[in-house]
């Protein structure tokens, strides 16, 4: 990995070598040799992700991650097959906005990777035995992650409640109703119309010879055709104007409360601006929020806030266990003060110093590793067609008005943004407890 | 005549590429031992602390790193788990002469924090961060390392971010099971859950850590590792700092007694889950120190049995071809001390006999009958590329050598050819480990799900009758302190 330092931009320090181009069919490919390493690592990822599901069959690109790896005529096996040959961490993930396929593998198997995954990009067979199997494999996956899961239910709660049209109010995993539902049509139909060489993106990291991949990726992804990928219907979530709430009843020993604020698209500077906000409000023990929350007014043992980026909107959140649910509106009420004051008054040239040390060392945890570099230039390169824009955040810094960053601040985090969701235990009362959402 | 003679040409490149093929498949061994054994330096200071120094200039980055070997849960007192847990967090609760904020201030705005590891039988912490803040973070973990505090206020309130800890714990299934399964094959102070529980944590004075700290940090015989940019001024200091200030003394390690147990087939029964948890299994003896081949043929076998590919026996016969569950794994793990032996899963509270069933199946026939050539070579494949991943980074092939080496006390020469040594296993005796390991002990098994499974399981055969126990039950010494509070 060649590293290139340069005193004005931040960037420069973590610069890494990656080539990138388009084949004629349109798919795009980002190679990242490294030989000091001793294997490779590939991502493909689909632009489509939740974001593309719709109502009635909700998690659909989810179900048809799954599908992905039951084979193709030439490659009925494909587990197996990889396994042989000693590819390994095979798996898949389904975000909102795409959904990616990865493995390492020994380099000298580079040729196989790429003669695989274009033949299941292109010759994908399923059955309705699989679907149904994969169904329930799928079934089970939600249950643990969700209905079993007081964390998943109250994160589906929130989203449910933060988001009133855009599609990211839906789980990744779909609702347990529309699981039960997909045909074979649907999943054939999603196949047909989203995987396709121009929607895709290919990364390769690690020990490889870019020389030789250029060649073997035409030779694989070179005849597949491109489609024509349906234009999406863009959703605009409409402006919150009033604070909502909502309380989900489950059993549980600790009540949890997450407050939830919609922010603008990721990689705007109004979004970063937000993510800088957190690490300053909830992000550590020096944070505000834990400073006054759990030392001073000894209300919490701990509390904390994130920001989830998706390519519309992304998600501020502010998470924290009540142990004593008596105190439930005194901590909201404190809660909210404190971010109101952090954000006027806690801004400073120290902040900013600490940020840019945060950006710097996330930024080395993911360059690191050969995994690790493949899955953050597809994560920029698929959502914002430019892997460049990782380093963004960090000129960012260079270039940042404090004046700003509070603006963003009192914009988006203000109080009729809120969206709150408390999870608890259903109240006995005469006898009955309350209906569990 | 050129017939003959494109014949013999491509039988030349079919040799070559064997011959090629045979270097390829060899090159991660040079690689490895060349790569972990030969460029990092380990300095024996005057305190008995070993230091380990590995360069890696490929990225503006320093990571220290010290371990404890003997200060992991499993040493927690009498009734007294959660000790080494809070023990560890607590120092970085102040140290140095700087206060808990202080430090925590420090350490964010040089944008890091502390990482703590309490494992089983270890604990380790890690501070890394940038090259160029190197010294300074050298200073912040020395007082961590070297100085802590150790206060009655600050103790409170990590006592109580344990309290709502453990409370989170009890709502999560598949916590809970495993907890309750570990108790059962560990009936000791190693059965006991690591983070503690309400009624343990409320009994840990200021002076049981103290009293920890002493016999199982400052003399467990822990090993500090600095990898990335650093200068030699830097490793100068560190070295003279444990030159002049300390003396880590060896402790021996104390024999852990594992009981023989019977068989038990356990229904946990909690109303409010959809989704069942599902555990068997048993203990193991310690790792083989003497003879370490033994744990990596295990290794292969368990790769195989349900391991981390797709095709493994457990996956492909209980999600690809019935669609039971969304993962069923097995896991062969050893510590210092003891293994176990686990096999696990999740599923719907209609389909637990099934899982069950269809598991145990799976064992018995893989017991019987061994494994297969193809299965072997996969496995071997499979253990190779994800050895050669763990070893990536500087620090992770630091890291293992230190885990090998300093905790489990295997020579070096086991690292140095881990490849080859895979290499040799052969199928003979891969089945005569399995025969001698699997299903080779009285069968521990834990469901943990909705009440109504007691009637699905009682017709279970093979297994011992069924017991059956609930949440409140199982956990009310800590649910009768929880509503006293």
């Amino acid at each position: 990995m060649s590293l290139s330092i340069s005193a004005e931009k931040l960037s420069a320090k973590f610069h890494i070598s990656v080539e990138k181009y388009e084949l004629k069919n349109g798919l795009r490919v980002l190679l990242n040799p490294d030989n000091k390493v001793y294997t490779a690592s590939y991502i493909l990822g689909i632009a489509t992700g939740s974001r593309h599901d719709r109502p009635g069959i909700t998690g659909i690109s989810h179900m048809f991650e799954h599908l992905m790896f039951k084979g193709t005529k030439k490659y009925p096996h494909f587990d197996q097959l990889y396994a042989d040959h000693g590819i390994v961490r095979v798996n898949a993930f389904t975000s909102h906005d795409y959904t990616a396929y990865y493995a390492s593998f020994p380099p000298e198997k580079l040729e196989l990777i790429l003669d695989v995954e274009s033949d299941r990009m292109s010759h994908l067979t399923f059955t309705q035995e699989e679907l149904d199997k994969e169904r329930g494999a799928v079934q089970e996956e939600r249950l643990g992650r969700v209905d079993n899961n007081p964390i998943g239910t109250l994160i589906e709660n929130m989203f449910d409640l933060v988001f009133t049209e855009h599609p990211y109010r839906q789980p990744i995993l779909g609702y347990a109703k529309d699981i039960a539902g997909y045909t074979l049509e649907d999943l054939r139909n999603w196949y047909g119309t989203y995987y396709s060489p121009n929607n895709a993106v290919l990364v390769i990291s690690g020990k490889f010879s870019a020389k030789k991949a250029k060649k073997l990726i035409e030779k694989y992804f070179g005849p597949l055709a491109s489609k024509e990928i349906p234009r999406e219907i863009k959703v605009k979530e409409p402006k919150q104007k009033t604070a909502r709430s909502r309380v989900v009843y489950k059993e549980v020993q600790a009540p949890v409360v997450v407050m939830a604020y919609v922010t603008p698209p990721a990689g705007s500077k109004e979004f970063y601006a937000l993510k800088f906000i957190n690490h300053v409000l909830g992000s550590g023990e020096s944070s505000l929020l834990y400073k006054k929350l759990v030392r001073d007014h000894k209300l919490l043992s701990s509390i904390s806030s994130d920001v989830w980026d998706f390519l519309d909107h992304g998600v501020f959140m502010i998470s924290y266990s009540l142990v004593d649910i008596s105190k439930e509106e005194e901590v909201k009420k404190r809660v909210l003060e404190e971010l109101k004051r952090g954000i006027e008054q806690s801004l400073n040239s120290r902040s900013l110093e600490k940020i840019k040390n945060i950006q710097m060392n996330e930024m080395i945890s993911y360059l690191k590793r050969s995994t690790g570099r493949s899955q953050q230039i597809l994560d920029y390169e698929i959502r914002f067609n430019d892997y460049k824009k990782m380093y963004k955040k960090l000129d960012f810094l260079n270039e940042i008005n404090l004046e700003f960053i509070q603006q963003v601040g009192e914009k988006h985090l203000a109080p009729e943004k809120l969206s709150y969701v408390l999870l608890k235990s259903p109240e006995k009362t005469s006898g009955k407890t309350q209906k569990i959402q | 005549m050129m017939k003959k003679l494109r014949k013999k040409i491509n039988l030349v490149i079919l040799f070559l590429g064997l011959v090629l093929g045979g270097l390829v498949l060899y090159s991660g061994v040079s690689l490895f031992k060349k790569l972990s054994l030969t460029d990092y330096q380990e300095v024996h200071t005057d305190s008995g602390l070993k230091v380990l120094f590995l360069k890696d200039d490929s990225l503006p980055f320093i990571q220290y790193r010290i371990f404890f070997p003997k200060a992991g849960a499993d040493y927690d007192f009498k009734g007294q788990s959660g000790l080494s847990n809070l023990t560890t967090y607590l120092t970085e609760q102040g140290a140095g002469g700087l206060d808990s904020e202080t430090l925590q201030e420090e350490l964010n705005q040089l944008g890091t924090e502390l990482h703590i590891s309490v494992r089983r039988q270890t604990v380790s912490l890690t501070l890394d961060g940038l090259s160029w803040h190197g010294e300074k973070l050298w200073g912040l973990f020395r007082k961590i390392i070297s100085e802590p505090h150790f206060q009655e206020e600050e103790m409170e309130i990590l006592r109580k971010r344990f309290v709502e800890r453990r409370l989170n714990q009890l709502d999560r299934p598949g916590f809970v099971a495993h907890s309750v399964w570990r108790q059962r094959l560990f009936p000791g102070s190693i059965g006991q859950n690591s983070g503690g529980t309400l009624n343990s944590l409320s009994t840990i004075s200021l002076e049981d850590i103290k009293t920890f700290y002493k016999s199982q940090f400052l003399e467990g015989e822990p090993v500090l590792m600095v990898v990335g940019r650093y200068n030699e001024k830097l490793k100068k200091d560190i070295v003279s700092f444990f030159n002049e200030n300390f003396a880590y003394q060896v402790q021996e390690y104390k024999e852990l007694s594992i009981s023989e147990l019977e068989a038990e087939f356990k229904l946990l029964s909690n109303d409010s889950l959809v989704q069942a948890e599902v555990l068997l299994g048993y203990p193991l003896v310690s790792f083989p120190v003497e003879d370490p081949k033994r744990f990596l043929i295990l290794k292969v076998a368990d790769e195989i049995l349900g391991g981390s590919s797709m095709s493994n026996r457990l996956f492909t016969e209980l999600r690809e071809k019935k669609g039971l569950t969304y993962g069923a794994s097995s896991d062969i793990h050893f510590e210092k001390l003891y293994g176990v032996f686990r096999v696990s899963g999740a599923t719907k509270t209609e389909s637990v006999k099934e899982f069950l069933e269809e598991a145990l199946a799976v064992l018995k026939k893989f017991r019987d009958k061994g494994i297969q050539p193809e299965e072997l070579y996969r496995s071997k494949r499979s253990l190779k590329s994800t050895h050669l991943l763990r070893i990536e980074t500087p620090e992770n092939r630091l890291n293992q050598f230190m885990y090998y080496t300093y905790y489990l006390g295997v020579k070096p020469h086991f690292l140095e050819n881990y490849l080859s040594i895979l290499e040799n296993i052969s199928l003979e005796e891969v089945n005569q480990l399995i025969k001698e390991f699997i299903m080779s002990k009285p069968l521990q098994v834990l469901v943990y799900g909705h009440s109504s499974l007691q009637t699905q399981l009682e017709s279970m055969e093979g297994l011992p009758s069924l017991k059956v126990i609930s949440f409140e039950d199982q956990f009310k010494d800590e649910l009768a302190f929880q509503a006293k509070k």
